[in-house]
């Protein structure tokens, strides 16, 4: 198995870990603060979007069927499974047809 | 519960772009984190660049920072001792959850913790497992459907004005990336762009009262 791809997953789990137990070993309290929150969350559209742009892989009819049908799921519902399933099953028919 | 399509989906789409098994698993044992694991699939399709990979995920985990601090100062009965067995099971549900009006007390905050962490272990080996006897058909609408695993996780974090100017900010860059054919790590590139637009819309607004 390829070596970096062991070191990332590695680095990747004890950055998991120490981003979970670290800040509470040293810091015990924390009022809710919006603003930090608001601030995370930036990271996550940030990186989500960036993603999914560079995951669009072809674009064809079909894919952008799929993905349309899919955000609408998503907008309608904020549900993740779902959207994904959306995403398969027009998929899957739009192959079929 | 709804660890269970969710894993179900990380291990199947996983299978799909051909990353080991023992991987998939690794990750979901020893990552436990929806949104990093998802941003590790979307960086083995751009191909796979470890410095943006480990600074997103960075980034994405920020928020499990203060998730255990504030579990504690907004209950009596968890204590710092509780570091080492809720701690690394902490995600984004089971610390709703925690600071939730009806939120359980220690002994099932911790029982919840460790249902979710099973929950989502087995799902995701599940999905890998099954979409490894996919036929070959099944697994390219599985790649036809990956982004959505993206627009998913994204699109119920778009609650404001400045989240909106983000996604955009983010997305124009990122394709002004693809259009240029720039390399694998220029991806950090829209994801630290889209933050610094969009908390400088947020400020701009705060300011202006908008």
């Amino acid at each position: 198995m390829n070596t970096i791809l062991v070191i990332v997953v590695i680095i990747l789990a004890l950055l998991s870990i120490s981003q979970r137990v670290l800040p509470w070993i040293f810091y015990s309290r924390f009022k809710e603060n919006k603003t930090i929150e608001n601030l995370f969350d930036l990271f996550a559209i940030s990186a989500f979007t960036s993603l999914f742009v560079y995951n669009v892989l072809i674009i064809t009819p079909l894919t952008i069927i799929a993905l349309v049908a899919a955000f609408v799921v998503a907008l309608k519902t904020r549900n993740l499974p779902l959207t994904i399933v959306t995403a398969i099953l027009v998929a899957s028919f739009t192959l079929l047809i | 519960m709804s660890y269970l399509p969710s894993g179900i989906a990380f291990g199947a789409f996983a299978t799909a772009l051909k990353i080991p098994v023992v991987i998939t698993i690794v990750l979901s044992l020893f990552v436990y984190s929806g949104a990093v694991q998802s941003a590790f699939l979307g960086f083995w399709v751009t191909g796979f660049e470890p410095f943006s990979m480990i600074l997103t995920a960075f980034l994405l985990n920020l928020r499990h920072t203060f998730y255990g601090p504030h579990i504690e100062s907004e209950r009596n009965d968890i204590k710092p001792s509780n570091v080492l067995t809720i701690g690394p099971l902490l995600t984004d549900e089971v610390y709703a959850l925690s600071v939730s009006p009806l939120s359980p007390d220690k002994k099932n905050v911790l029982s919840l913790a460790i249902f979710a962490y099973a929950n989502w272990a087995a799902a995701t080996t599940t999905g890998a497992f099954v979409a490894g006897i996919a036929p070959t058909r099944v697994l390219d609408i599985l790649l036809i459907a990956l982004p959505t695993l993206f627009l998913g996780l994204l699109v119920p974090r778009v609650k404001s004005n400045y989240a909106v100017v983000t996604a955009i900010s983010a997305g124009i860059i990122a394709v002004s990336g693809r259009l240029l054919h720039l390399p694998a790590f220029f991806i950090i590139i829209p994801i630290l762009g889209g933050v610094i637009i969009g908390y400088a819309w947020k400020r701009y607004e705060e300011a202006n009262k908008l």
